[in-house]
């Protein structure tokens, strides 16, 4: 119920932007920038880039304000712009990757994160979607993230529905893989066990 | 349930994504088996540690940015809808000319090799024996000159097929420059056709087989010589 009353505040902002109104524009940036955000930050990995992202997919909604079909969700055709963004600049980086001097830092940044100990959970399943495979992250953050119903989220990724979930569920089985060490550590140490020397 | 399906569904059942009998059946084997309902504890961690992800967020100044590229895009159309028109129809244009150019030359090489001359010239080609060959009547142009009785001219040209159109052709002009003759003779005041001939018309042998039958003023008729004519008036095989 709360989804179609979204769906169709979205509708009556977008008809208002349709007529050319800003304030209904700004209404419907102020709704969503985060949200989309949160999926393109976890996407590119860089506040910049992401900001960037976000921003060209309004400015993408604005332009095309006059073919946004109004059988179809606003946010899917949203989400589907802001992807289709995102995946390019990673299909742009993967194209210069070769020459990028700063990999040799990344790689070391991730090595510091993994000798780290995993006081910090929310920290360590960030970094562990970083090494997700672009499809698995995708479904994971639409879906466990951003907590959007699978219909939508199969939508947006234009794949099938049975697809979606047994990509969210493949991710959730990788990342559960990665944790699970972590996470029996921070239990035993939690619970005061003594743990081997080599673990510290 | 096995253990594999089991952690297969751990985390559909931990966000009440299962079916109520998938439910029922994978909470019973949590029950049981300990290895499980350990790694049941990690997706509960994994889960709430999701929920604790931290949000990201646009900077402070993230909409007066996208209203300013907004509204520069927005002069850029306006802009360029003054300053730039929409696109007039060329005067010229290469797509417009080839066309034109092409059926110019047609027409130039047609006249130039000679066009409607060509088409008018009725001594081009002598058809009238051919079409006649195949059965059909003479062409008009050559009506005056019919071959009567045993077509000569078509018994002619079965026997000569190669030179059977040259030789009517030839017979032709042949008859064409008597007609002339006579007709200068006619024209002389002392000139009398009919003296001593008894007949009203000039009979003219043209080859062994046929003649030529001059009205005075009319057409040359050409007509089979019968077999025991006599040619009173000019000598047999003499040419003008």
């Amino acid at each position: 119920m709360e989804k179609e009353d979204q769906k169709q505040s979205d509708y009556r902002l977008m008809e208002r932007v349709k007529a050319g109104d800003l304030v209904a524009f700004n209404q419907i940036v102020d709704k969503y920038k985060d949200r989309l955000m949160n999926v393109i930050f976890r996407m590119v990995q860089g506040t910049e880039e992401a900001e960037d992202i976000v921003q060209e997919t309004f400015l993408r909604v604005y332009q095309h304000r006059d073919s946004f079909d109004f059988r179809h969700c606003f946010s899917t055709w949203l989400y589907t712009i802001a992807l289709n963004l995102a995946r390019n600049e990673l299909r742009k980086r993967k194209r210069f990757k070769f020459f990028d001097i700063f990999d040799m830092q990344g790689k070391e940044g991730e090595i510091a994160v993994e000798m780290e100990l995993p006081s910090n959970l929310p920290q360590v399943l960030e970094k562990a979607l970083e090494s997700l495979p672009e499809k698995y992250k995708t479904a994971f953050v639409l879906r466990d993230i951003q907590e959007l119903p699978y219909e939508e989220v199969a939508q947006i990724m234009n794949i099938p529905l049975g697809t979606v979930k047994s990509r969210v569920n493949r991710a959730r089985a990788i990342l559960r893989d990665k944790l699970k060490p972590r996470m029996e550590e921070y239990n035993a140490l939690s619970k005061g066990t003594l743990l081997p020397v080599s673990l510290l | 349930m096995r253990c594999q399906r089991v952690r297969y569904y751990l985390s559909a059942f931990f966000k009440g994504e299962l079916s109520e009998g998938k439910r029922k059946a994978l909470a019973a084997h949590l029950q049981s088996c300990t290895e499980c309902s350990r790694e049941e504890s990690v997706v509960r961690e994994m889960s709430m540690a999701g929920r604790r992800m931290m949000a990201y967020k646009t900077s402070s100044d993230f909409n007066a940015r996208l209203l300013n590229r907004i509204a520069e895009e927005r002069f850029k159309e306006t802009r360029s809808k003054a300053y730039f028109p929409p696109k007039r129809v060329p005067v010229f244009s290469w797509s417009r000319a080839l066309p034109v150019a092409a059926t110019v030359c047609l027409v130039l090489a047609f006249v130039l090799t000679g066009g409607v001359k060509n088409l008018l010239n009725h001594d081009a080609t002598p058809l009238a024996v051919e079409q006649h060959s195949h059965g059909s009547g003479l062409d008009d142009r050559y009506l005056t000159v019919q071959p009567q009785g045993e077509h000569a001219l078509a018994i002619h040209k079965r026997t000569s097929s190669t030179t059977g159109q040259w030789a009517f052709h030839k017979e032709l002009a042949r008859v064409n420059r008597i007609k002339g003759f006579v007709n200068s003779l006619a024209s002389q005041s002392n000139f009398d056709p009919y003296a001593g001939r008894g007949t009203d018309n000039l009979i003219i042998p043209v080859n062994p087989r046929i003649y030529l039958e001059i009205i005075l003023n009319g057409q040359p008729l050409i007509r089979p010589l019968p077999s025991n004519q006599s040619t009173n008036t000019m000598e047999a095989g003499q040419t003008y």
